[in-house]
Parts: C-alpha cells; sequence; structure tokens
C-alpha cells in the first residue's frame, strides 16, 4: 500500500456552492449572528427587494429554555402592535411545522452598539456619538412607555442600527405588558441582564416600579457608551447584585458636569427619586448637543465586508446564472459587433498616428451582453408581472 | 397667470374622470373652477380608503410641491380637505403622462425627436430638484405629464427624500430604503437597490432617467418581464438595459418573451441615433460617480439637438390632448380619460 504524500497547502477545497433556498417569498442569506434563542440570518424580500433579517428559532431548542417559547410568543405579541422609529418592526412571522423551526422577520439593522464598542480599544464612544444614540434611546422607551410596555432588559447589546444610524431598540423577549387596567407600573418578576438590574431586584424586594427598571438600565447604558466601564462589577453575580444593592459607584471625574448630574439622576438608589423619562428630556445634558469633533465609531465589518453587502446576492447569481456563466448562451448584437469593430480601428488608428491623434471621442465603452430570458429560471414565489 | 385658486369645493365644477395615480388611492379627474373659468386638474384621495402611511406621503408629498416653483416640475396650485377626500389642484396637463400616451398610441415607443424634447425637460427638472437636496426616487414615464402645448412636468415627488441631515446638514449619501417603493423597483439603480452602508446619492435619479430613455423609446420599461430578483442580479453586474433596435434587437425564434409581431417588426427595423444610445449609456454606469450629473447632460449631443417643446404636439400625433370635455372620439372610438 502506498500513501501519496500532500502538503495540505496543495489541497485545493471546492468552494461550496451557494444553493439558493426560499422561506415563503423570502429568499436565504448568510449568518448575520446568534441571538439568545438562535441564529439570526440576513433575507431578501424577493418581491420588494428589501433587505430583512430573520430570528431562527427551533422548537426543540425553545422547550429546553425556562419560559422560552412563552417568550418567543409574547415578543410577537407585543412587536405587533408597535410601531415607532426607534422600536425594532416585525415584518412577518413563518412556521415550518416539518422541521419545527420558526422564522421571525425583522427590519434589517447592520450592527448593534456592542458589537460596536467591542471594535474600538477604548470601548466607549465619542460624546457627540453616544448622545446620539442616547436620545433615541429615551425617544423609542418613551413610546414603550406610553403603550404601556415595561422593556426590561436596555442594554447595548438590545440596541440595534439601521444602515441610516437609527437606533432600534429590540429583543422584547423578557418585556411586560402591563395590563390596561393595572392601576400603576407594578412588577413582579425580571429577566434581564445583571449588569444592569437596579438595586431593587438586586436586593430581591418581592415588587417594583416597572418604568424605573428601564430608567436605571439606560443609565447603566449611558455611563458604558460614554466611559467604557460599567458602574457596578463583580466576579460573581453575588457578589455583583450586592455591589448594586448597595448602590456603590463612582462617576469618572473626567466626565463634565452635567454628564455626571444625569447618571447620578438615572441611577439613583431610590427608584422614587430615580429621574423619570421626563425630568431626563429637560436635562441639559440631553437638550445641548455635544459638538461633533472627532469622528465617529463605524460598525465594525461583518466577515471582512465593510460596507455589509448583501449576502443574499451570491445566492441569487448561482440561482439564476448557474451554470449558464459560460460564454456558450450569450448573444452578440449587431451594434456590439460594430461598436467593438469601431474600438479596434480607432485603436489602429491611433496607433498609426502616433500619440497626438489619441481622438476626441471616448469609445472606450465597455460593452454588457444581455443574457439571454432563455436562461432565466423563476423563482417559485415571483410573480412574472 | 394671477388667477387665486381658492379652497370652497363649491367653486370646482367636476367634468369627467381622467384616471387614477399610479398606485391607485387616488383618482384624477378634470374640473372647472368657476369663478375663474379655468380647467384645472383635481387629484382626490378618499381619507377612509387609504392607510394613515399613504396619509403621511400625500401629505409630505402636496407640502414639498407647494415649496417648489420649476416650469418642469407640477405645481400644486392649492389643496384642501372637503369631507373624506383630500384634493390637490395642479394644472391640466392634456396629454396625460407619457406611459398613457404610449399606452394608447405608441406602444412601441414614442418617436426619437420626441423623446429628445421630453429628456431634456426631465433633465432640467432633476437639476433644479437636487440643487434643492432633493433626490426624486421615482422617475418613470408615469411620472411625466405633457401640456396641451407641450411643456413636460416631472411629478410623482411622493417618493422623494431629503438629501440633509436632521440639522439641515446637506448629506453625501443617504441608506434609507424607500418602503413604498415597490411599483418603482425597475427603475431603481443599483447602489439603491444594493442597500449597503454605501449608500446612495442624487445620482440615482441619473439612472432612472436613463431606464426611462429605454421605457420611452421601447414602449415598455426594462425588465418587465423578468422576475424582481433577476433585474437585481442583472444590474448588480452592471449589466445596463438597452434601446431596442435593428442594431441590439436579437434575432431569436425562441425568444418567446414578446410575442406581438407588429412589435417585432417595428422594433427590428427602426434604428435610433448613435447619440441617443451613448446617452442612454452615459446615465446607467454601473458606478454613480461616474454618471454625469443633470446640468452636464444638458450639453451631451442628443438633448442639445432636442426640438423646442412647442414642437412636441405636432411629434406625438396621433395622440391628441384633452381639452376640457374629457371625452374624445379617436378612430371611431370614444376613449373616457
Amino acid at each position: 500500500m502506498f500513501f501519496h504524500r500532500v502538503n495540505s497547502n496543495e489541497i485545493i477545497y471546492q468552494a461550496r456552492r451557494k444553493k439558493c433556498k426560499m422561506i415563503g417569498k423570502y429568499v436565504m442569506g448568510d449568518l448575520l449572528g446568534e441571538g439568545s434563542y438562535g441564529k439570526v440570518k440576513e433575507l431578501l424580500d424577493s418581491e420588494t427587494l428589501c433587505r430583512r433579517a430573520a430570528k431562527i428559532l427551533k422548537k426543540r431548542k425553545l422547550r429546553r429554555i425556562p419560559n422560552g417559547e412563552q417568550n418567543v410568543q409574547r415578543e410577537i405579541q407585543l412587536l405587533k402592535l408597535l410601531k415607532h422609529k426607534n422600536v425594532i418592526e416585525l415584518v412577518d412571522v413563518l412556521y415550518n411545522n416539518e422541521k419545527e423551526k420558526m422564522y421571525i422577520v425583522m427590519e434589517y439593522c447592520v450592527g448593534g452598539l456592542q458589537d460596536m464598542l467591542d471594535s474600538t480599544p477604548s470601548k466607549k464612544f465619542p460624546l457627540w456619538q453616544a448622545h446620539g444614540y442616547f436620545c433615541q434611546l429615551i425617544d423609542g422607551l418613551g413610546y414603550l412607555h406610553s403603550n404601556g410596555i415595561v422593556h426590561k432588559d436596555i442594554k447595548p447589546g438590545n440596541l440595534l442600527l439601521t444602515l441610516d444610524g437609527t437606533l432600534k431598540i429590540s429583543d422584547l423577549g423578557v418585556a411586560e405588558a402591563l395590563d390596561i387596567f393595572a392601576p400603576d407600573d407594578t412588577c413582579f418578576t425580571s429577566q434581564g441582564s445583571p449588569a444592569f438590574q437596579p438595586p431593587e431586584i438586586a436586593n430581591g424586594l418581592e415588587k417594583f416600579a416597572g418604568f424605573k427598571i428601564d430608567i436605571w438600565s439606560s443609565g447603566v447604558t449611558l455611563f458604558n457608551l460614554t466611559t467604557g466601564k460599567y458602574p457596578f462589577e463583580g466576579d460573581n453575580i453575588y457578589r455583583l447584585f450586592e455591589c448594586i444593592g448597595r448602590c456603590q459607584m463612582t462617576i469618572p471625574e473626567d466626565l463634565d458636569d452635567s454628564l455626571r448630574n444625569l447618571l447620578a439622576g438615572m441611577l439613583h438608589k431610590e427608584p422614587e427619586a430615580r429621574f423619570n423619562l421626563q425630568q431626563i428630556r429637560h436635562h441639559p445634558w440631553f437638550i445641548r448637543k455635544p459638538a461633533r469633533t472627532t469622528d465617529g465609531v463605524c460598525v465594525p465589518p461583518l466577515r471582512g465586508d465593510h460596507l455589509h453587502s448583501m449576502t443574499v446576492l451570491p445566492y441569487l447569481l448561482e440561482f439564476h446564472y448557474g451554470d449558464h456563466n459560460s460564454s456558450s448562451t450569450q448573444f452578440i448584437t449587431e451594434r456590439q459587433l460594430n461598436e467593438e469593430k469601431k474600438i479596434a480601428e480607432q485603436e489602429a488608428c491611433a496607433n498609426n498616428k502616433g500619440s497626438s491623434s489619441s481622438g476626441t471621442h471616448n469609445h472606450k465603452r465597455s460593452w454588457k451582453r444581455p443574457t439571454s430570458c432563455l436562461s432565466v429560471k423563476n423563482l417559485p414565489s415571483c410573480r412574472p408581472s | 397667470m394671477s388667477i387665486s385658486y381658492d379652497t370652497r369645493p363649491s367653486n370646482y365644477q367636476i367634468c369627467s374622470l381622467l384616471g387614477e395615480c399610479t398606485t391607485k388611492i387616488g383618482a384624477v379627474y378634470s374640473a372647472r373652477h368657476l369663478s375663474s373659468n379655468t380647467v384645472v386638474a383635481l387629484k382626490k384621495y378618499n381619507l377612509e380608503k387609504i392607510t394613515r402611511e399613504d396619509t403621511a406621503l400625500i401629505q409630505e408629498e402636496i407640502i414639498l410641491m407647494r415649496q417648489l416653483c420649476h416650469p418642469n416640475v407640477l405645481p400644486c396650485l392649492t389643496a384642501f380637505v372637503s369631507g373624506h377626500t383630500i384634493v390637490a389642484v395642479t394644472p391640466l396637463m392634456g396629454y396625460g403622462s407619457c406611459h398613457d400616451i404610449m399606452m394608447r398610441h405608441f406602444s412601441a415607443g414614442l418617436p426619437e425627436p420626441a423623446i429628445a424634447c421630453i429628456l431634456r425637460a426631465v433633465i432640467t427638472a432633476l437639476g433644479y430638484l437636487h440643487s434643492k437636496a432633493i433626490i426624486h426616487r421615482a422617475v418613470r414615464a408615469s411620472h411625466i405629464l405633457i401640456s396641451t402645448d407641450g411643456n413636460v412636468v416631472l411629478t410623482g415627488l411622493r417618493y422623494s427624500c431629503r438629501l440633509l441631515s436632521e440639522g439641515g446638514r446637506w448629506l453625501r449619501k443617504v441608506h434609507m430604503f424607500p418602503p413604498s417603493t415597490l411599483p418603482n423597483l425597475n427603475w431603481l439603480s443599483p447602489e439603491l437597490l444594493q442597500q449597503n452602508l454605501e449608500g446612495y446619492s442624487e445620482k440615482c435619479d441619473v439612472y432612472s432617467f436613463g431606464v426611462m430613455g429605454c421605457e420611452l423609446a421601447n414602449g415598455i420599461v426594462p425588465f418587465w418581464d423578468t422576475p424582481t430578483t433577476f433585474m437585481l442580479t442583472e444590474k448588480m453586474r452592471g449589466a445596463s438595459p438597452q434601446l431596442i433596435d435593428c442594431t441590439t434587437f436579437v434575432h431569436s425564434a425562441n425568444q418567446g418573451y414578446i410575442t406581438e409581431d407588429d412589435y417585432m417588426r417595428a422594433v427590428s427595423e427602426r434604428k435610433f441615433s448613435e447619440n441617443f444610445h451613448s446617452l442612454c449609456e452615459t446615465c446607467m454606469e454601473r458606478e454613480a460617480v461616474k454618471r454625469p450629473r443633470p446640468h452636464q447632460l444638458l450639453s451631451h449631443p442628443f438633448l442639445k439637438g432636442a426640438p423646442h417643446s412647442s414642437a412636441l404636439p405636432s411629434l406625438l400625433l396621433p395622440a391628441i390632448p384633452i381639452v376640457d370635455s374629457g371625452v374624445l372620439e379617436v378612430q371611431g372610438t370614444f376613449y373616457y380619460y
């Protein structure tokens, strides 16, 4: 027996073919990220050509997470009712019963604030950029609260950005819609991220004011966006909660006074004394826009792509042209031939006369050959209008 | 014109229905303004039948039209709410839209001199809009209207957007994919369709202008018969639509997508000028930076040599404008506008 030795550098892996997959009217693209409940993939609406993102949830996996299915259903219910510039929009919900999968189609976002923070060495934003995001967060939060919804999980990781830089509050998985007949915003449960929980939850209070939880976590978020640090830290959740429960924190001295004042107001230990949205909106730091002195932090590239281009495109190219990429199916028209002849003649002419007569006409047109319409396959759900 | 059009519904007497707006959310009527005895067009939207988003778009369109003033942009003379309807009063455009003209009389496309005349007016209008930091985003034949005396105006500002930030700073690029743009997809530029961080600028209108050039010449918009996703991939590869004439027509027996024999014969025998071909090509450059600006296009030989707009009525024969009766007799059949 003889084994042919091959250096691993010599192996050419065959590029995996990008097989086009449809979910309803949506064309499937690449992975955008992993959420708490499953994958998030890019989609393209084949009718409107609008980019979308879908949370893909597996029923089997959901069952293993406490309150998993319940949380998902609640999020869908809530999102269906909401419509605001700064709250993520639910577009569609699709089910695949055979695969026990669920697709929650939402508007497309290029990235989240957490990814942007992680991509910078200082882990923070310039003041003007943090201010812009914070104002949008407060606008979105104001809308949610006015609709009787407590988000309960405000943090940079749940604040996404669209292509034009609009902030979208996302992940309403643990949010609570108050009963319309409830006398106030009293809540009994919270499943948000530990580092963003207020003292009343860290201390294990039985009931607490819901809206003030979101104010607190927005305060922690603002602290994080502007300083790159967290106001409370601990090696484990017990230490962390101990620290939050005592509400011991230091706001960095180098922040300007009005921002320090706003942070102190939002991170007040007593919920009753903590700022409400109205106070935040009227706060001097909120009103006064910091000057745009430095470049902002950009959305980090996705798999090397700084532009975050459509990941659906390679699949569509494979679908529409596939093996027809060879030249055999192309048509050449008379005009193209004439054009090519003319260019050839001109070049010959230019060569003969030397460089002096390089021609006044610009005939360097590249001819784009029309593809034959015969090789076009129809997507199953495309209307041939 | 110093006639002031008031907002009293009773002062407008409706003559006849002209047609529906592109998205079929409103109806257009010709009407007589009684106190001045002039004929105008009324665009009516029933508030009970349209969505809140549509209402907002209509409102923005009317506000924008009231702010603009250019001979090649359709003005809004006045607007008011009467009962459950929004009424926008505009001058009557006797020929209707270029799309209408082609549907009725020129199924294989308009004559080349008429196209030159129309395109010159449209590029002038686009130059004006761009100077006001407005991107039109819906340049297409159905948004080009022609008046009885041959004046060409651009409308459809409902789909437009501002190239300005919230603070009023002039932006280099915008990124928003227009949510209501479904009917305009075939005309949109690749950089608008690709929806990435590169964004798009006012140059996307120049691309749509090129597509409309093809539409006016071919009688039908490019990609009308292909799946939407194929239109996308073609544009992304840089394959631009073409004018169909004897130099570009592909003789193929089994090219079954155009079945009308008359159409085939018409397009395979005609020949568009080299200037026209080159204009469309340069407008539909894949790279937005390589496309000329509207004022540069005005000196393009094809548009420079365009006939004066007063010649347009004779170029558009046999199409004839409606004046005020609303009912026309064309070749023995009645056409209700």
